[in-house]
């Protein structure tokens, strides 16, 4: 029942009482349509959601996360991976390791899906301004920042050198490889690859993506990077980078946590005193140094 | 030849600050080396003589597999050094390594090292502490590679 366009007023059967709820709370999914759907590895797809209500269009920014609900199955946090210059529509690209995950994979275009969001902290496009910027994303970790890349991209002048660095598995398992072939043919953009091995069929670098980063053309003292991928590619990474010069409060990671409601209320994602869908998931390295230190947080 | 030789080694990590009278002796244990795009540089089992700096160009390290045939597990690039095998009995190759590109390299012979380095016991501290970082550097790389840091 509907009553009044702000409002959803239903009767719970279970509990035998009236409930209200505000179109507008961030615990109500949002209903989109997957508008395109493409395969990307042997275990992850890329959606194209379009927006079925008008009225719950929100602006989203490289970095943030949607809470995807497979109807009748569950919800999790997936970050959005496409250019958020294009707010028509938002792209996600998610791996199948879980059932959610399993049920969001195998969605097909026309079909539904519930869509909180978007939550959390976004890259900081603005403070990157005049400065090199270095982007290491390893595995999955490259859809969080593309949307970066995308910015970058449309800005360039806004940056000074640029460089790229991902590192996945093997070569079957490199997110956007027919993209990351576009970024390598931009003159002013660095981008490198490597993966942990490979068959001769592969003509490029073999090795962890932390070997990368000695190799990136940047000026340490006016250079920012920016981290994705798994907490332990992320610890080694901002190591040898800190290493090769960069300063620790020039480091901004995209931290994972199991995120439940999205706007810090059930505490799934605390991580010591911050909530990562609230405060995160984009940190300053050294608002969370201390705790890649803690065991079990 | 040998000026070109002795600039190289004398700017390279590895030799960098090494005393003059040394890095003369060491350029006579030095040559210019180069390898064509899919070259082979060494195999596995192999007599390890030499070892390599190299100046451009990309190498990869191998391992040749029954069911899968080579696979590239490190690839090494223009101010890395190749080939630590010369350093340990039974001097032996490990690994294939084969030139992905065109590879421009400084090949040392590893005897000769050897040799100066029993000549001048201080001069072989050194260069085991030198390579000893350069190895513990691809070791910590490869348990990266191992804790499969991608997830």
């Amino acid at each position: 029942m509907q009553l009044g366009y702000n409002w959803l007023i239903y009767m719970d059967n279970d509990s035998n009482s009236i409930m209200a709820f505000n179109r507008h709370s961030p615990l109500i999914p949002g209903i989109f349509e997957v508008k395109s759907k493409s395969k990307e590895t042997h275990d992850t797809w890329s959606i194209v959601l379009n927006n079925k209500e008008p009225c719950r269009v929100e602006t989203f920014n490289p970095g943030q996360f949607n809470m995807l609900y497979a109807y009748g199955t569950g919800e999790i946090p997936i970050s959005i991976s496409g250019d958020c210059s294009n707010q028509k529509y938002i792209v996600h690209t998610i791996r199948d390791v879980g059932k959610v995950s399993h049920a969001l994979c195998n969605l097909k275009s026309g079909d539904q899906v519930g869509v909180r969001g978007p939550f959390g902290t976004t890259w900081p496009m603005d403070q990157l301004k005049g400065k090199d910027v270095v982007i290491i994303g390893g595995g999955i970790g490259l859809a969080p920042i593309r949307p970066v890349i995308f910015h970058i991209l449309e800005n360039r002048d806004d940056y000074n050198r640029v460089a790229i660095a991902y590192g996945a598995r093997a070569p079957e398992e490199m997110l956007y490889p027919t993209q990351i072939m576009d970024w390598r043919s931009h003159l002013d953009m660095q981008v490198r690859v490597t993966v942990d091995s490979a068959s001769p069929k592969w003509h490029g670098q073999v090795g962890v993506v932390t070997t990368l980063i000695p190799r990136l053309n940047f000026n340490p003292d006016n250079t920012a990077a920016l981290v994705c991928g798994p907490e332990i590619m992320i610890r080694f990474a901002v190591k040898e980078l800190i290493s090769n010069g960069i300063n620790p409060d020039e480091i901004w990671v995209s931290m994972e946590r199991n995120m439940k409601c999205g706007i810090g209320l059930s505490g799934h994602c605390q991580m010591g005193s911050m909530f990562v869908c609230k405060d995160g998931p984009v940190f300053n390295y050294m608002d969370v140094e201390r705790y890649f230190r803690i065991k079990e947080l | 030849m040998s000026n070109f030789i002795a600039e190289q080694l004398s700017e390279h990590p590895i030799f960098k600050g090494l005393p003059f009278i040394t890095l003369n002796d060491m350029i006579d244990c030095a040559s210019e080396k180069i390898f064509s795009r899919g070259s082979t540089i060494f195999l596995e089992g192999e007599d390890a003589n030499y070892f390599y700096l190299i100046l451009s160009g990309a190498v990869d390290l191998s391992l040749h597999t029954h069911n899968k045939g080579p696979i590239a597990i490190q690839s090494l690039h223009n101010g890395d050094i190749l080939g630590w095998s010369w350093l340990f009995s039974p001097f032996v190759w490990h690994f294939d390594a084969l030139a992905r590109e065109k590879t421009n390299t400084i090949r040392i012979d590893g005897k000769c090292i050897r040799k100066l380095c029993k000549d001048n016991p201080e001069l072989g501290y050194e260069l085991m502490n030198r390579f000893s970082k350069v190895m513990l550097d691809r070791l910590n790389a490869t348990r990266l590679q191992l804790v499969d840091i991608y997830g």
